[in-house]
């Protein structure tokens, strides 16, 4: 299970070589300098060693809900017994006897005689003479607890009393434990690099206090050939202390299938792993190790082999892999295997039969059946597309294949959008992960990539609810890409023509930078001027470190900015520079007061040919320098300045500002070649306007922003109190200072922190303008928040709501409660404020006013985190007065009946509905249900009933009085001319895909009145068509009703 | 002792790639390996299994010609390379040229060292028998493989059944996958075994279990399916409706609008076919053929069409 406090979202990096070194002694340790390994060979000093008595350390497969394999091997035989139990000190419970299995090294096989042994009885490959494998089946243990264990041989343990040697089950199969995993794919080379990203993920898991539940090995683990001692020296020695505690998943990569076999599941691939073949751990059996399934919490996992077996729909592996998503009701599924669909890194998915294949073959099943991220490897480069679907042609095109062409990036565009549950075709993330340790290269653009990376690195996937977040850590312990996908509500898929495309491959393009740059708008602001003068070092390289606060600049020279020869635009001209050299160096010293000012900043640049910039000497962006830096620094490309300043981010070094102390912005450019006719880099930092937000993406169905996601309210935050009337209409907040919501400390998601709020005072005031257009969403007004520890809220004034405080108000206020926000962003607590109507006015602005307390000086932190919103979920009286536009009673098109759901699309104005029945409203069945039409046979047959009826509307200034009067048991949608404007008792889904529902609903003979005010631009002149789908709960339900009628409500 | 002999054979390969060691080390994309092995062998004359692991990058890009050069190469090297000949048997019959992949294969049943081996080579003959319409010798064949290494693997069980299909043997194909259900625990087994049991006419047999997957099943269209066939195949025409109907508005809504998954247009045909609607079967039938499907998955629709009566099938109410 994983820890996600704080988030993985944090967007640490690793600067530190001191934390590595503290991991290293508390999970393993990397051979000494006069380390050998068993053979008396020096062993490289980034492999771990094995302990004595083992030929192989100790490693986890197989993790479930309640039974663990741990697999070890000796040179020589032993009596074999895993000691364990959930206190270090106390391992109680004992495994040895039949629930371990021995494996001999394969000339054993000589003595065999007879059929062919059962698989899980089958002699090792290949291993050193001698060598004894044991796998141990711990079996009846706790979901989602820790157990630690040791290896004794006999009586005599082999493993020390060290908290690194645990287990951890997973959770119950569909509960919503959270999940963080691993992918690594390529690495198998045994050398440096491959170490370096291991540790980096190690850095990065223990910085941001995060949990490691499972490792997913993509393919090519052990270079050349997967042969057992490339496994031993490649794999096993490389990740040993994550292999002790963590159950690595694999797929069988093309370099394993030079000694493995899939067809027959022989070879030291097969050797290493056990991986379920009878659905152990969920999914379907597959009856073989090459391909298999298994389910942790939420989240179905498919493994596939894409190199040595049919991939064709007739071949056993297709076959089961349709079998398996039938069967799965996870609410996502990640698929993985080697060979990547999409691709133009090493290798060329659009040339390659085998990738073709993937592509042309499995995906159309894997999408069919909901999948939401594709993971591989082979090609060695680090690539992740678009939220795409459908994408099967060769050459691969990317019109109408992108459902979504933005970034994914929860701080930049958003998240990816999907519908809640496994819809077909819904959109899905393809992730090429082959960097995770041999030779990167590249061979062209893939058009559904998004990011395209060529650094040695990993991804960390957490999923944590309706989540899904992919961020990759390259080697140094950076965060160079990170997407979510979050499944609510219902999403259609919009196909985009003509989605966001990179430059062809070749020609210069912002690639190889940490966040991709763009365009500056129009309404920036500078923090450091444009031509503002920097110290600068031409002709020369600097010292180590030369970025960094500490380094003296002093004997640099000074100029303004920009620089550079040969295109007549450079303020400081460096007329010695063609012939000379091709690197300039700038330091460049700024102010920042407060996290959310460094927020708003962003880097601008124009530049010939490339730079890396750093910010306190932390690497923050990087342009058209492919690899090294200062004088090892390499530029693939020659690019001229743009007129335009291009702009990067420093999301990725926020952590490393200065509040207290000046920052320094440190940029190093490069000339492709000393001999270019021109160089340019001219830099300055710009303050962006806050980004929109889309309101959609937290509330997406039921509810209607008043005031933004991203607003900034103003607010008084410090020992002092404000003025007792500051919550009136008239009270002047100019002075006040503003700042985006929410505000708060202490638990790292606040966006405007106070920061000096912690010991100094405990309340703080807020306050916003908002309007209200329409008299009719007075009665649906309600205030989503996140508060720690309690507050007051006011309308235009007066108090309307009062949460964990037991009277007064400001320095006043008595009986403070304590409250915890969630941890999750998007987790609010909603309040009507439906009784505050006559508070409200539709003429102007009126004030939302907020006092946040926290219960004490100590108090670790604080939140409060506003928004106001309509409540489309909640009906209203009927009015008193009304005109019938579509009568009670009134005849109306339907569809009833099992198995008889319409056709998509049933709800659009042109839908043909003349074979439909015909029948008057209301319908439905059982007690008190008072039903016109009576649908006997309903019960045990069906659950959804079908209604559209069209209506004319002559005078469109009635379209702001309209209201829908329904009665209903249990739930229903309702659309107007094709669009949803009404759901109740129903989150997700629709038609027969309806899900979560959320009240059951007692049938009445009183309506519910729903104003359509807010939705008066959905209605036409002339001819509207109002369809609802009316849902029971369960198809045993013993009744049901969908009655409803449509009036103008009169003055 | 067979897979001793396999053993050796592998890690005797396995010495010769050492000499590769390094170039499959760099492994860069086909072309490279291609150039890579190019100058090897120009540099220090071809090996059998240089010219093996070129053919495998040339059968990688579809080259198949260059491909089957090199092998015919690398068996003339080495008349014994058995993963050599193996490879050409396979291209052979990827490439159509049925009488070579023959010839090949029974070159390589001389050569292979290991029950396993030989399995293997007569799997090949089989489906270049097969592929040539000689189904019934190519089950013969498949039966010898089998009778050679009785584990076979997951695929031949469904090569064979295929072919059993074909020629009416019901009963043997029902008890084959049943016996490799057993023995492997595959679902897929299984589920061969459930639509063998249909076709011989033991509907009623197995329709617990077809019920049971129904409920159980997030995506019911092929159980609903293998219902409906259960269900006319004991005479309840009328009930097989409504599993069809179901089956066909499922499959409505996970079919790609532009690019469906072949087996989900493949099960609507099919459901429309013995739905009696002949058109949407027909339909269905022509966008699989475009979508590449194999012939082994058209049978049961084409089956229902060659034998259609639409006069007698059970309703037509499926709405379009």
């Amino acid at each position: 299970m994983a820890t996600l406090t704080p988030s993985i979202l944090g967007r640490r990096c690793i600067t530190s070589v001191a934390v590595s070194i503290h991991l290293l002694c508390a999970v393993g340790q990397l051979s000494g300098a006069d380390e050998n390994d068993k053979d008396g060979k020096k062993l490289p000093s980034y492999r771990y060693p094995q302990m004595p008595g083992f030929s192989r350390m100790p490693y986890l497969q197989m993790s479930g809900p309640e039974s663990m394999s741990i697999v070890w091997r000796t040179e020589k035989a032993m009596t074999p017994v895993v000691r364990f139990g959930k206190d270090l000190k106390n391992l109680d419970r004992k495994c040895d006897g039949a629930d371990i299995i021995v494996k001999q090294k394969l000339k054993d096989l000589m003595r065999i005689a007879g059929p062919p042994p059962k698989s899980d009885q089958l002699p090792l490959f290949t291993a050193p003479d001698g060598t004894h494998q044991y796998e141990a089946s711990l079996k009846g243990l706790s979901p989602s607890t820790r157990y630690f264990y040791a290896i004794f041989d006999g009586e005599e343990r082999l493993t020390p009393e060290d908290p690194s040697f645990f287990l951890e089950t997973h959770p119950v199969p569909g509960t919503d434990d959270e999940l963080l995993f691993w992918v690594v794919g390529d690495s198998g080379t045994g050398e440096q690099r491959q170490q370096d990203v291991h540790q980096a993920m190690i850095d990065y898991v223990s910085y941001n206090n995060l949990d490691l539940d499972l490792y997913v090995h993509v393919g090519d683990m052990a270079y050349s050939s997967g042969k057992d001692d490339e496994f031993q020296e490649h794999f096993f020695e490389m990740y040993e202390p994550t292999l002790r505690n963590t159950a690595c998943w694999p797929a069988m990569g093309n370099h394993e299938g030079g000694t493995s076999k899939g067809q027959f599941g022989y070879g030291p691939y097969y050797d290493s792993y056990i991986v379920p073949t009878k659905a152990e751990i969920g999914g379907e059996p597959s009856g073989t190790e090459a391909y298999y399934s298994f389910d942790y919490a939420k989240v179905h996992f498919i493994v596939l082999d894409s190199f040595d077996l049919d991939r064709r729909p007739v071949g056993a592996m297709a076959q089961w892999l349709q079998t398996d998503l039938e069967k799965t009701h996870a609410d996502w599924i990640v698929a993985f295997w080697h060979h990547p669909p999409y691709t133009k890194g090493s290798h060329d998915s659009d040339r390659e039969e085998d990738l073709i294949e993937m592509r042309q073959y499995i995906q159309p099943i894997l999408e069919a059946g909901g999948v939401d991220l594709c993971l591989t490897g082979h090609s060695h480069i680090y690539e992740r597309s678009m939220l795409m679907d459908g994408a099967y042609e060769t050459p691969t095109t990317n019109e109408d294949v992108i459902l979504d062409d933005n970034d994914g990036d929860p701080h930049g565009d958003g998240p990816y959008r999907k519908s809640a549950g496994l819809p077909p075709n819904n959109g899905h993330i393809q992730v090429v992960a082959g960097h995770g340790g041999t030779r990167l290269s590249r061979k062209g653009t893939m058009n559904v990539m998004k990011r395209i990376l060529l650094e040695h690195g990993s991804v960390l996937i957490q999923v944590s609810g309706n989540t899904l977040t992919g961020t990759m850590i390259d080697y140094k312990g950076y965060e160079r890409d990170v997407f979510s996908i979050v499944k609510e509500g219902v999403v259609a898929p919009i196909r985009i023509a003509q989605p966001w495309e990179r430059p062809p491959f070749g020609q210069p393009e912002l690639a190889n930078h940490y966040w991709e740059g763009g365009s500056l708008p129009a309404d920036y602001e500078e923090a450091v001027k444009k031509h503002s003068e920097w110290k600068y070092l031409a002709g020369a390289h600097p010292p180590e470190a030369w970025a960094g606060t500490e380094f003296d600049d002093s004997a640099w020279l000074t100029g303004a900015a920009g620089f550079g020869f040969g295109d007549r635009d450079d303020t400081t001209v460096l007329g010695d520079m063609k012939g000379k050299y091709t690197a300039v160096y700038l330091r460049k010293e700024f102010e920042v007061k407060t996290a959310q000012d460094a927020e708003e900043l962003t880097l601008a640049v124009a530049y010939d040919d490339g730079f890396i910039a750093y910010l306190n000497g932390v690497e923050m962006a990087r342009a058209n320098v492919t690899s090294g830096s200062g004088p090892d620094a390499v530029v693939d490309f020659s690019r001229e300045a743009q007129e335009e300043y291009q702009t990067f981010s420093f999301r990725n070094v926020r952590d490393s500002f200065r509040f207290d102390a000046p920052n320094v912005l440190a940029i190093e450019a490069h000339n492709r070649s000393v001999s270019s006719d021109d160089f340019t880099i001219d830099p300055f930092i710009a303050v962006l306007p806050p980004k929109k937000s889309n309101p959609d993406k937290l509330f997406p169905l039921l509810y209607e922003y008043v005031t933004g996601l991203n607003e900034k309210w103003s607010y008084f935050a410090s020992k002092q109190e404000p003025p007792a009337r500051w919550m009136d209409e008239d009270f002047d907040v100019s002075k006040w200072p503003k700042g985006r919501i929410g505000f708060g400390y202490g638990d790292g998601d606040d966006v405007t922190v106070l920061k000096d709020m912690e010991k100094n005072y405990t309340r703080a005031y807020f306050r916003t303008e908002f309007t209200i257009k329409n008299e009719d969403d007075y009665d649906s007004l309600g205030l989503a928040i996140r508060y720690d520890d309690a507050f007051i809220a006011y309308i235009n004034g007066k108090e309307v709501l009062r949460v964990g405080i037991d009277s007064g108000r400001g320095q006043n206020a008595k009986g403070i409660a304590k409250h915890d926000a969630d941890e999750k962003k998007d987790k609010y607590d909603y309040f009507s404020l439906a009784h505050a109507r006559h508070l409200l006015s539709s003429d102007g602005p009126n004030i939302i006013a907020i006092e946040g307390h926290n219960v004490d000086l100590q108090s670790s932190d604080f939140t409060i985190d506003p928004i106001l919103l309509l409540n489309r979920d909640k009906s209203q009286p009927m009015p008193e007065k009304f005109t019938e536009l579509i009568p009670k009673n009134a005849e109306w098109r339907y569809v009833a009946g099992k198995g008889a759901a319409p056709e998509d699309g049933w709800e659009k104005p042109d839908f043909k509905t003349s074979d439909w029945a015909k029948g008057e409203s209301g319908f439905g069945y059982g007690e008190g249900a008072d039903a016109r039409t009576a649908l006997d046979d309903m019960k045990e047959n069906f659950r959804v009933v079908y209604m559209r009826k069209t209506f004319d509307l002559d005078d469109p200034k009635l379209a702001s009085k309209i209201g829908l009067a329904v009665r209903f048991d249990d739930a229903f949608i309702a659309y107007l001319n094709g669009k949803e404007i009404l759901r109740r008792n129903v989150e997700t889904g629709r038609g027969e895909k309806a899900e979560k529902f959320t009240g059951k609903q007692k049938i009445s003979k009183d309506f519910e009145y729903f104003p359509l005010g807010s939705q008066k631009d959905a209605f036409v002149d002339g001819q509207n068509v109002i369809a609802i789908e009316g849902h029971n709960q369960a198809v045993t339900s013993s009744d049901f009703i969908i009655d409803a009628f449509l009036v103008v409500k009169d003055e | 002792m067979e897979p001793v002999k396999r053993v050796i054979r592998s890690l005797s390969i396995a010495a010769l790639l050492v000499a590769t060691a390094q170039v499959i080390y760099a492994h860069h994309g086909p072309g490279e390996m291609i150039a890579m092995f190019t100058q090897r062998m120009e540099a220090d004359g071809a090996t059998p299994v240089l010219l093996y692991k070129r053919a495998m990058e040339w059968r990688t890009l579809g080259e198949m010609d260059k491909a089957t050069d090199d092998l015919r190469k690398s068996i003339e090297l080495s008349p014994k390379f058995v993963d050599g000949i193996e490879l050409l048997a396979e291209v052979y019959l990827a490439q159509g040229s049925l009488e070579k992949s023959q010839e090949v294969a029974r070159t390589g049943l001389q050569v292979a060292q290991s029950a396993q081996e030989s399995a293997a080579f007569q799997m090949v003959l089989a489906r270049a028998l097969e592929k040539s319409g000689k189904s019934a010798e190519a089950l013969k064949t498949c039966n010898a493989a089998f009778d050679s290494f009785p584990r076979g693997n997951l695929d031949w069980y469904l090569i064979r059944g295929t072919l059993q299909q074909k020629l009416g043997h019901h009963a043997e194909r029902v008890a084959d996958f049943r016996r490799g259900y057993e023995e492997t625990g595959s679902i897929v087994l299984r589920n061969s075994m459930v639509d063998a049991m249909i076709d011989a006419g033991r509907a009623e047999e197995i329709l617990p279990v077809i019920d049971q997957q129904v409920d159980a099943c997030r995506l019911k269209s092929s159980w609903l399916l293998r219902r409906a066939r259960a269900k006319i195949s004991l005479g309840n025409q009328a009930q097989a409706v409504d599993d069809l109907n179901m089956a066909v508005a499922e499959l409505e809504k996970r079919i790609h609008p532009i690019h469906p998954d072949v087996t989900l247009v493949v099960d609507r045909g099919l459901a429309r076919a013995l739905l009696g609607n002949e058109e949407g079967a027909r339909e269905d039938l022509e966008r699989a053929r475009e979508l590449g499907v194999s012939p082994s998955m058209l049978h049961l629709l084409l089956q229902e069409l060659s034998s259609a009566d639409f006069d007698r099938k059970p309703d037509k109410s499926e709405r379009s």
